[in-house]
């Protein structure tokens, strides 16, 4: 079958008419807005995937977060995919996470045709959509549809992208958080297309120090990278809770690093100005040399000095002291020894 | 805080704060042809660069050579022989790995100062002096000493008198402890514990060894808010130094000083000495470092110290307690005494102190 041959539209950004809605974000009231995006929350039209290794607590992180954007915004429609957990399991999660009981879930593993599932549903058009997980709900339309790896994962990924852009009944630009596994190495396990797609890239992780989660964003195009932000599972109220003082420290810490970096890269440009400038002759750079002597002790020796220590090392030469070349390399092996 | 004095200061190192610049060891484009040049030199941009003496101890430090040996070797062998070795070993580790090193460039005489790894943190004069005047603040601490090395390493003392103490079973002595903020190409970015003994105004800086104070290992962001948090904790900080200052007061006090002690403390006095042939300095360092009287009190007994090694004089008792030697090197290291000391090698002297008084053991502790 041949494809349509695409043409391609050279735009401007004023070609494009985009709704108010889709800069405003979705707020969960929790501290975690303040790191997802700029303007504080989930911005719509946005595909994110969540990296984490089984039981970090990637489930509970965003179940958390999609109550919260249910509560502040009850006009909004949310929805839970989930791929790998069945309702019996999600209801014993639910003793720990509470938030479950209330929210809309669709249970994939009950279709016989996940793939027209997902497409009909997503189709009624959903505000934020959270799907645990990609990997899971991708293998259960390849076992169903008789489709191989490759082509599933490009229909999912086009879906998902279809949906930020409104294309559905409801005209909803569609906000996506999506769960993905990891390898054993603790990295990112899913294709680079997905990755490529994506407007950002959170990992949930324990800190192997004090063994309390957190988050950080590699890659974000709505907000910031590298910050850390630890969280606490209150098991009482099975509420997330959000280290924010530890939050603005680390803060301080980038900033206090970026501080340090910027002062590198001025030097660098000082040096070059500096050595560009270097026409200053020797008998000056001297002179200076004695005008700073009394804050330090810059040593100098003389000229007359020099030049007797090098007719002395001359004469030991003249004399048979040449340079003994064992003693000079055992010396070497014996320092690159102690380096390893 | 003398504000002017103050300001000036900060100006002082402003205009002298080396210039930092990273390069790969292959990069590092060392030679020692330039006979008005003893320690070498680098080319950066087609510019030669002098290596001042420091900048070339600070290299043979990154590059793992010791100084001793380096010395011995330099006695034996000559300087291009030195020379030589430098170029080889450089070239080794070149080859064996991919190292990156930071060399430091005065503005004012384009000399390099230092050399180190290029691992070791560095800020900036700005952060530094914010540095200094949150923790004056913070604490609400009087400035004391301020100075800058030649290698461009800074340092500020600071005493808060709230922060005074005594020591109980020990008559008129009365400390004050404070902070003393460094930084720098070869220092360390550190605030570590300061103390003044209130009867002759004596300083001392607490030693590195016992990890009190806060100190930036590495520009992570993990250790830069490790460093941060510590930072918080100054005043606790201070109390536990206090508590074992106070400890070994005590101890010191006990304990007989051996003629090594009081020798080894009496050189790195003399070593600083600008003016080693003025009549003052040998007769400031009798008063504080009496080797003579301890040697004639040894000569009575029949024995000549000179005749024996070191191992005999660490067992040889003197008249002095280690408390009272530890008082010696403060005093000097605080005092004007017309010995051509600088401010920087007085704080040299405090930090010395500081290791002597909290060295694992003296040389005469179990000595009966």
């Amino acid at each position: 079958m041949s494809k349509t041959k695409e043409t391609a539209q050279i735009v401007k950004l004023t070609d494009f008419d985009f709704p108010p809605e889709v800069f405003i974000p979705l707020k969960s009231g929790k501290f975690i807005d303040n790191i997802i995006s700029k303007k504080g929350g989930t911005m719509p039209a946005t595909i994110s995937v969540v990296v984490g290794e089984p039981g970090s607590g990637k489930t509970t992180l965003l179940v958390d977060k999609m109550a919260g954007i249910e509560k502040n915004h009850p006009d909004k429609k949310c929805l839970y995919i989930s791929s790998e957990m069945n309702p019996i399991d999600n209801r014993e999660l639910a003793e720990d996470l509470p938030q479950l009981m209330h929210i809309n879930t669709l249970y994939l593993a009950d279709y016989e045709n996940p793939k027209t599932i997902l497409e009909d549903v997503l189709d009624e058009g959903w505000d934020y959509v959270l799907i645990d997980s990609f990997m899971d709900a991708k293998d259960k339309v390849k076992d169903t549809a008789n489709m191989n790896s490759t082509t599933v994962e490009s229909w999912l990924i086009g879906l998902l992208v279809k949906h930020t852009k409104a294309q559905n009944k409801a005209k909803k630009y569609t906000a996506f958080d999506v769960i993905q596994h990891i390898t054993k190495g603790g990295e990112y396990a899913g294709s680079t297309k997905l990755k490529h797609n994506t407007t950002a890239m959170m990992y949930v992780r324990i800190d192997e120090m004090t063994n309390q989660r957190y988050v950080v964003y590699v890659k974000n195009r709505r907000g910031d990278i590298r910050k850390k932000l630890y969280m606490i599972l209150d098991k009482e109220s099975g509420e997330l809770n959000y280290d924010s003082k530890k939050y603005s420290e680390l803060e301080k810490a980038i900033d206090i690093q970026k501080q340090m970096d910027t002062f590198q890269s001025d030097n660098d440009a000082k040096l070059l100005e500096l050595l560009q400038n270097s026409e200053t002759s020797d008998k000056e750079i001297y002179s200076k040399v004695s005008l700073v002597n009394p804050i330090g002790e810059l040593e100098r020796v003389s000229i007359e000095d020099y030049n007797k220590e090098i007719d002395e090392a001359v004469e030991r030469v003249r004399n048979g002291e040449g340079i003994p070349h064992e003693q000079v390399m055992e010396e070497v092996d014996r320092i690159l020894e102690s380096e390893d | 805080m003398e504000n002017i004095k103050y300001e000036n200061f900060k100006k002082e190192v402003k205009e002298n704060y080396p210039i930092r610049k990273n390069l790969t060891l292959a990069e590092l484009n060392i030679d020692f042809e330039d006979a008005e040049s003893r320690n070498g030199n680098i080319t950066l941009e087609g510019v030669k660069l002098k290596l001042s003496s420091g900048a070339f101890k600070t290299l043979l430090k990154t590059l793992k050579i010791s100084d001793t040996f380096m010395g011995k070797f330099t006695d034996i062998f000559g300087m291009n022989s030195r020379n030589q070795l430098v170029k080889i070993i450089k070239h080794k580790l070149t080859t064996a790995k991919d190292m990156k090193v930071s060399i430091y460039v005065s503005p004012t005489t384009r000399w390099v100062v230092a050399i180190t790894d290029a691992g070791k943190p560095y800020v900036s004069p700005d952060f530094y002096f914010d540095m200094v005047e949150n923790v004056i603040n913070d604490h609400q601490l009087d400035v004391g000493n301020m100075s800058i090395s030649s290698e461009g390493n800074v340092q500020i003392s600071t005493i808060k008198s709230a922060w005074g103490f005594d020591v109980p079973d020990l008559k008129d002595e009365a400390f004050h402890t404070g902070v003393i903020v460094t930084a720098g190409p070869t220092e360390d970015i550190a605030i570590d514990p300061y103390i003044l003994r209130l009867i002759c105004a004596n300083g001392m800086v607490g030693p590195r060894r016992l990890e009190m104070g806060p100190r930036l290992l590495s520009n992570s962001i993990e250790d830069i808010n490790k460093f941060m948090s510590e930072i918080k904790g100054l005043s606790e900080t201070n109390k536990k130094f206090q508590g074992v200052f106070s400890d070994q007061v005590k101890k010191m006090n006990n304990i007989s000083a051996s003629y090594n002690e009081v020798l080894k403390l009496r050189e790195l006095v003399s070593n600083r000495a600008t003016d080693k042939s003025d009549a003052r300095v040998e007769a400031v360092l009798d008063r504080f470092f009496p080797i003579g009287e301890v040697k004639s009190s040894y000569q009575k007994r029949g024995i000549n110290l000179d005749t024996l090694t070191n191992r005999h004089w660490k067992n040889a008792k003197t008249d002095m307690t280690t408390w009272e030697l530890l008082n010696s090197i403060t005093d000097v290291a605080s005092h004007d005494y017309g010995m051509g000391i600088g401010e920087h090698a007085k704080n040299d002297l405090r930090k010395n102190a500081g290791l002597f008084m909290f060295k694992k053991e003296f040389d005469t502790e179990f000595i009966l």
